[in-house]
């Protein structure tokens, strides 16, 4: 076990030095029984503070249950339970709380409330104290409003109108007006007042529309997020085929003649597949991506040979920087496609990685000299129509749409290519 | 002023050309991957770059001054630059890199969850780049002087070194060149500490004894040149004459520990040394990577206290040359900034001091490019891209941070310019190194309690961040106005700590934190920060990743 042995030394050492202390020094020894107690409750001291290190190695350490949250005060909610997850996107608490608040002075009423299709979800005004977030909806209208979409005016505080069971309640009238995503009603807006003197319909439900209108881009956001992660999918399920076949064909072609090698190889594509495929995130740092193109690297020597050979010039700074996923591999392997699959002498790929301090960026650059394209390959193969023909256009094509979706206009990405010098990829993005 | 002939200008040009064409040479493989697997390769190049950013005019002109001037009292400065990182290696270097961020306005930012303390910790970072550049543009000043002796358009040859560098550097970095590359910040290192070693080799071979030269030295009671004369220095601990081998030359009893804890306190908040501690591969790594600096930087420093001793005996000796007697009185350096160019001279005439003058702008010129990176970069992102304006252009921020670069650099000249090294010799014996303390006293009052409090008290809050940084940076900007207007005298007692205030600052700092963060309902750090700061999942999974790459790497 780990530890013994540092334990061991300092528990002679310390006998050691009580002998030499309490015997040898001491002038008369001290008694055999004092001299034992004392140098026993030393080492039972020492071997307290040695538990870290007795415990020996992590991986055989038994598995303790995880500490409580260090922070003695109670920590930041990381998410908003379990209501937030049904409620629609961009209809937070804040959110809600925020827009009654704004719209409560310009809508000519006493009291302003959102809801959602079953219960309360903000209120401003008086009353306040019984329509509290997450209290039950009254008023039948808004059932029917809920239902058709039309705005209810209700006035009167019987059962068939304002609802509200509780007493002081001082709203007499209100206007209900639907919310909406697209056709979807999601819930309502109420304007109240404390007179019988009901607010005006029109009012409420242009309110209404221009919270729809958030609701709305809210939707088509999460949306958006949603199509990167399919971009991210659609990636990972279309891994070159091709290249999975090359790969097992030169393992098959080694498992005579060299044995080891093939081992070697299969277990490196163990480690590419396991990369690609568990990769849940968006980001993960350079340093993880530069060792999947490393590992792509070798199975592709494994195959070309000497014909292939790949230069990295990475400034080290770069290694912690977060990059989108399956991002700069592509690129390497498109470079290794057009560059030594077509070439029969020794084609040389440069990946070369720099930050800028100044602009924050990152600056990728993957660089060939092997065959070149020519224009209309180069535009087949970066623009995304001639995906489904092609498999060789999947990875610049989806890279561009991620790159796309992720950044928007905070990112560079160009493809420059002459017939018979190479191809030359630039990828330049913010750092996060 | 001695001129300058044409070998030496011929020396000054290839080292010049030959340490930027190496700066350009591509990192190797093998290089990135053993950086990746934090082993030993990586982790030295790293901790070179760290001392390439870190060593500036200050360590290498000014420990050296500093010796010449005052004797042991001068070797603080050299125990305090390297022991500064001792608190970094022990309590700031693995959580800060866990944490991961670009800057350190930025880790701050994300500890805290909140952009005020972002904007409390640029203003901080700020000064503290702005007093630090000044000391160069004064070190880049004094050596023009010396080097080339002539002004430019009607400039004094001071003035003109201080106008020349801050356009070279400023418009390089403007432009889009000078981008730190950690390769190109560890060669320059390579080079400092190369000079270094080359010089105490030439003692070396003359039978040089450091022991002999202290004694040499101490036999005699100190001089210093006031003016146009020689007086003799008093001794601040016992009274009566000091010498150069017993403390007391210079600081009183307060002195001595009101410049060591302003030293210490400061290396853990200086912006563009702790930028570059992200770059490191894990917290593991980051760790080691310090106490490679320790050591690098500590021989380093060791080498020139040396250095500056030699040059007291060496200068008393041979003070009757010509173009010495013009530099000296009495056998005494008027500027004591120019003891380790002199010593170049000494030891291998005038090439010898164009390649010590050569490394004395490699120094400046790399601590000036990472502060001005680390100034432009903290205010253009930090500021303009998240908080002014979050959904501006991509261009913005760094139209921004080039704007920043022109008016930090200018501040730092006009103050340069307005310094007149001559009148601050008589209250400061080493200007250089004085000046680069208040900037150390800046960091270690405004930046340092938080970046110490916030890693490792988790209930504090975002509050308590911004008063304490805001606190720290007015306690320290206020004691040393008040002690630069009232000219306190900065050997001890009440102006000592004017004059380096950390000592006071710094507590008061952290007072203020945690007095706030009590206060504050607001709460503390998040359970995902604390567990990615403290957690050495990402740790050992890159060192997982790393045993993979490695292994493919043929």
């Amino acid at each position: 076990m780990r530890g013994t042995g540092p334990l061991l030394a300092a528990v002679t050492a310390l006998w050691a030095a009580i002998v030499l202390v309490s015997q040898v020094l001491a002038e008369p020894p001290l008694s055999p029984v004092a001299t034992i107690l004392v140098g026993v409750l030393i080492t039972d001291l020492l071997i307290l503070g040695y538990g870290s290190t007795l415990r020996g190695p992590r991986q055989t350490r038994r598995p303790r249950r995880p500490r409580s949250p260090p922070p003695s005060r109670s920590p930041r909610p990381e998410d908003e339970g379990p209501d937030a997850q049904a409620r629609p996107e961009g209809l937070t608490d804040e959110v809600v709380d925020h827009a009654v608040a704004l719209l409560l002075p310009l809508l000519d009423g006493d009291a302003v409330s959102i809801t959602d299709r079953h219960r309360m979800l903000a209120f401003a005004g008086p009353g306040r104290d019984h329509h509290a977030r997450g209290s039950p909806l009254y008023a039948r209208t808004r059932d029917a409003v809920l239902r058709t979409g039309r705005t209810g005016v209700v006035w009167g505080r019987g059962e068939d109108l304002i609802g509200c069971p509780e007493p002081g309640c001082p709203l007499r009238s209100a206007a209900i007006a639907a919310l909406r995503i697209g056709e979807e009603i999601i819930g309502s807006v109420t304007v109240y007042r404390t007179s019988d003197d009901p607010p005006r319909a029109e009012l409420v439900e242009a309110a209404a529309g221009i919270l729809s209108l958030h609701l709305e881009v809210a939707e088509l956001e999460s949306r958006q997020r949603l199509a990167i992660d399919a971009e991210l999918d659609a990636l990972r399920a279309q891994i070159n085929p091709h290249f999975l076949f090359n790969t097992l064909n030169t393992i098959a072609s080694r498992i005579r003649t060299d044995p080891e090698d093939a081992r070697q190889l299969l277990v490196r594509l163990a480690d590419f597949f396991r990369y690609a495929i568990r990769q849940r995130e968006q980001f993960a740092g350079f340093s993880q991506e530069y060792a999947f193109v490393r590992t792509y690297v070798t199975l592709e020597q494994a195959r070309f040979g000497d014909r292939l050979h790949v230069e990295y010039d990475i400034d080290p700074a770069v290694l912690s920087v977060e990059v989108p996923v399956l991002v700069i591999q592509p690129l390497v392997e498109n470079a290794v496609k057009h560059g030594a699959s077509g070439n029969v002498g020794r084609t040389t790929v440069r990946l070369r990685a720099r930050v800028d301090p100044l602009a924050r960026v990152l600056d990728v650059t993957v660089r060939d000299d092997g065959v070149g394209m020519d224009e209309p390959t180069l535009a087949a193969i970066t623009t995304s129509e001639r995906r489904q023909e092609q498999e060789s256009s999947v990875g610049l094509s989806n890279i561009r749409e991620r790159l796309e979706l992720l950044f928007g206009a905070h990112h560079e990405f160009d493809v420059r290519s002459t017939i018979g010098e190479g191809t030359t990829v630039h990828l330049r993005l913010p750092m996060r | 002023m001695s001129g300058l002939d044409t070998t030496s200008l011929a020396v000054f040009g290839v080292i010049a050309t030959l340490v930027s064409v190496l700066a350009w040479r591509h990192t190797r493989a093998t290089t990135v991957d053993f950086f990746l697997a934090g082993r030993r390769v990586g982790v030295v190049t790293n901790a070179g770059a760290i001392c390439g950013d870190y060593l500036s005019a200050a360590s290498f002109l000014g420990v050296a001054a500093a010796v010449y001037a005052s004797g042991v009292d001068g070797v603080w400065y050299a125990t305090g630059f390297a022991a500064g990182f001792v608190p970094v290696l022990l309590f700031v270097a693995a959580p800060l890199r866990r944490l991961g961020s670009v800057s350190l306005p930025d880790f701050l930012a994300v500890r805290f969850g909140s952009d005020r303390v972002r904007l409390a910790a640029v203003i901080a970072v700020e000064l503290v780049i702005l007093s630090y550049l000044v000391p160069q543009a004064v070190g880049s000043g004094l050596t023009w002087e010396l080097l080339v002796g002539e002004g430019i358009a009607g400039l004094s040859p001071y003035a003109t070194g201080i106008v020349v560098s801050t356009v070279a550097v400023s418009g390089i970095v403007i432009i889009g060149g000078m981008r730190g590359t950690t390769w190109n910040q560890a060669l320059q290192f390579g080079f400092l500490l190369a000079v270094v070693i080359w010089l105490a080799a030439l003692l070396w071979s003359g039978g040089f004894s450091y022991p002999l030269a202290v004694e040499q030295a101490s036999a005699a009671p100190l001089q210093a040149v006031v003016g146009d004369e020689i007086v003799e220095v008093v001794d601040r601990l016992d009274g009566g004459a000091a010498t150069f081998g017993e403390p007391g030359a210079r600081y009183g009893p307060v002195g001595q520990l009101a410049l060591l804890v302003t030293l210490v306190l400061g290396t853990a908040g200086l912006p563009h040394v702790m930028n570059r501690y992200f770059t490191a591969a894990s917290g593991a790594a980051a760790r080691a990577t310090t106490v490679w600096v320790i050591g690098l930087a500590g021989s380093f420093y060791a080498l020139a206290v040396m250095l500056g001793s030699a040059t007291r005996v060496l200068v008393a000796e041979r003070a009757d040359e010509p173009w010495l007697a013009a530099l000296t009185v009495d056998g005494v350096l008027r500027v004591p900034e120019h003891a380790l160019l002199v010593l170049g001279r000494l030891l291998a005439n005038t090439p010898g001091m164009a390649i010590v003058a050569a490394a004395a702008f490699a120094a400046m010129v790399s601590t000036i490019g990472g502060l001005l990176l680390a100034a432009s970069a903290s205010f253009g992102h930090d500021v303009v891209a998240r908080i002014l304006r979050p959904g501006g252009g991509p261009r913005e921020p760094v139209r921004a941070g080039r704007a920043a670069v022109l008016v930090v650099s200018l501040a730092a000249a006009l103050v340069a310019l307005v310094v007149e090294p001559s009148q601050l010799l008589a209250t400061f014996p080493s200007l250089i190194a004085t000046m680069v303390t208040w900037a150390f006293a800046l960091a270690g009052s405004a930046l340092t309690p938080v970046v110490l409090l916030g890693i490792w008290w988790p209930d504090a809050t975002a509050r308590g961040a911004v008063a304490g940084v805001l606190a720290g940076a007015a306690v320290a900007v206020g004691a040393l106005l008040v002690g630069l207007v009232t000219g306190a005298d900065p050997s001890d007692g009440i102006g000592a700590i004017l004059l380096a205030p950390a000592l006071v600052a710094a507590p008061i700092s952290g007072l203020t934190i945690v007095v706030v963060s009590r206060l504050d309902p607001g709460p503390g750090v998040t359970v995902a920060v604390w567990t990615r700061m403290h957690g050495t999942a990402h740790d050992r999974q890159t060192e997982r990743l790393a045993r993979m790459t490695l292994r493919g790497g043929r």
